[in-house]
């Protein structure tokens, strides 16, 4: 028999509340938190709150076709909340063109802005942003779902609904085009600032 | 270069980055909780759940509203297996043509069948077949239909007539009759399995008592001079919920009435004041004994108050006696 407690596992939270709906809340309040940073860090924070509410609207809504044989939820819950966000964005997309507001696309900011010799996180952000921008849509999830939550492969792989193979090529694909555009820009940095000392 | 130099990798640079991010204060996730909870609330699945947690007898219709209107949803596992249910049922027709139909034709040109020299008219041999062939696709259909209504015994007359199926299996000859006749089977296993899965159960099941989104419903009962029929009240015509002790049979007993609000549509019977009930105004035909039933007061209270604020749960007791005078 599965706990009921506060100590029950996801399985046997979203088992009982099969027939007792109102015992989803308990995902909620276990793991809304984390799920509500990460869309924070893929979209920003007025958007994570909307998104956090219909990743568990829409967790709830299928909870009957979930496999209880994973006693942990997380990875089904980020799962939903990528599908989200991708979602999120392919709406943002379609709204830019109708509307076409922007007359040029945004720029990426210059290296120029930078200091390569001590390139910080907070330094790299727009580079950092350009670079996950050009990935595929299949490899940014991997990249930030290992980066950004720590999940395994396996649990990547769970969430995605793709072989754990699948997780470790496109992690590899992702982290060798985001290190050429740091690379890149680098070296470029680095010829800039010589033929300006000349 | 020792690792204090080191410039970070990109897996570095990104955890740098998330780390910008912090965990959401517990109040920028209300309004998301209150989301979440108002769907739960809204859920027609949601109350549908024990309020008393013995299954009496299935409730029909009364007042004039189908109970079944009242039924939540099938669970997706439910409907799956209503489609393929129909699947079934077009599969089955494919074999019964493919199969009986040229014999129908020999039995019209040479008047045998199998050897054997037929002696009925070869009408009525071809009415016998046909019927007999019609009955698995009526059959399918019918449970398909029932099923989909959450019957309980259709769930248990698929499963049997099932395994029975599983005999015909080895009477089919041809490629493509055997191709479809395995086709029929493993659709029906698939609707077996659907129909048992644990997400399913609770919409094959029927209470005595249910609280949900739309009102109350009051399973079926009888009693020795009185038979209840089940009856649905909504919550426009509820003013409150009665807890009571009634006396039946020599001995006490616990009770729910329903008080409804004045003008509400009378009941097929029963509209006199439920003798015992300490709070007047509630019908005989509003009330239900709960004997040998586990009534979650709690819970009926809480599903009160989260789609019915304004309607109140009391406890009231009598002592033995004729009651409260209409």
């Amino acid at each position: 028999m599965k706990r009921r407690g506060p100590a029950a596992d996801d399985a046997a939270v979203i088992e009982s509340s099969w027939q007792e709906p109102e015992r989803f809340a308990v995902l909620f309040d276990r793991h809304a938190p984390h799920i509500h940073r990460y869309l924070a860090r893929r979209t920003d924070r007025q958007v994570a709150d909307d998104l956090v509410a219909e990743t568990f609207l829409a967790a709830f809504a299928k909870r009957d076709r979930y496999d209880l044989g994973h006693a942990d939820a997380r990875p089904w819950l980020y799962g939903i909340a990528t599908n989200l966000v991708g979602q999120h964005r392919r709406d943002q997309a379609r709204q830019y063109r109708i509307s076409q507001a922007a007359a040029a696309a945004p720029e990426v900011p210059g290296h120029a802005d930078r200091v390569a010799a001590d390139v910080t996180a907070q330094a790299a952000r727009p580079l950092l942003d350009a670079a996950l921008a050009a990935l595929a849509a299949g490899d940014r999830d991997v990249l930030l779902l290992i980066a950004f939550e720590q999940l395994s492969y396996q649990e990547v792989a769970r969430a995605l609904g793709i072989p754990v193979g699948t997780v470790q090529s496109r992690l590899h694909r992702a982290r060798t085009k985001v290190r050429q555009v740091l690379a890149g820009t680098a070296a470029a940095t680095a010829y800039e600032e010589l033929t300006t000392n000349e | 270069m020792n690792e204090s130099s080191r410039p970070m990798n990109e897996m570095e640079l990104l955890r740098e980055l998330a780390r910008e991010t912090p965990l959401p204060a517990p109040a920028e996730l209300d309004a998301a909780r209150a989301r979440l909870v108002a769907a739960i609330a809204a859920d027609p699945a949601t109350y549908a759940t024990a309020v008393a947690g013995v299954t009496t007898s299935q409730p029909g219709p009364s007042t004039g509203r189908p109970v079944d209107l009242l039924r939540p949803a099938a669970p997706a596992p439910v409907q799956a297996a209503v489609r393929f249910m129909y699947v079934a049922a077009a599969s089955t027709a494919a074999v019964f043509l493919i199969a009986v139909l040229p014999f129908i034709g020999d039995i019209h040109s040479i008047g045998r069948w199998d050897g054997h020299l037929l002696t009925a008219t070869p009408l009525t041999i071809t009415l016998v077949i046909v019927a007999f062939g019609l009955v698995p696709i009526a059959l399918w259909l019918w449970m398909a239909r029932a099923v989909g209504r959450g019957r309980n015994w259709a769930r248990i007359a698929s499963t049997v007539l099932f395994v029975l199926a599983t005999d015909e299996l080895q009477g089919e000859h041809g490629v493509l009759s055997v191709f479809l006749a395995w086709l029929t089977w493993l659709t029906g296993l698939a609707v077996v399995w659907l129909l048992w899965r644990p997400a399913s159960r609770a919409f094959f099941k029927r209470y005595p008592l249910r609280a949900d989104h739309a009102g109350i419903t009051l399973g079926r009962q009888h009693y020795p001079l009185a038979s209840r029929p089940a009856m649905f009240v909504p919550w426009a015509d509820v003013e409150q919920i009665i807890l009571y002790t009634g006396y039946q049979d020599g001995g006490p007993a616990p009770w729910i009435g329903i008080r409804r609000r004045e003008g509400a549509p009378a009941l097929p019977s029963g509209n006199e004041q439920a003798p015992f009930c300490p709070v007047p105004g509630v019908a005989a035909g509003a009330t239900r004994r709960n004997k040998g039933l586990r009534l979650d007061r709690e819970r009926l209270a809480a599903v009160t108050a989260t789609v019915a604020p304004g309607i109140s749960v009391i406890e009231a007791s009598a002592g033995p006696g004729p009651g409260v005078a209409p």
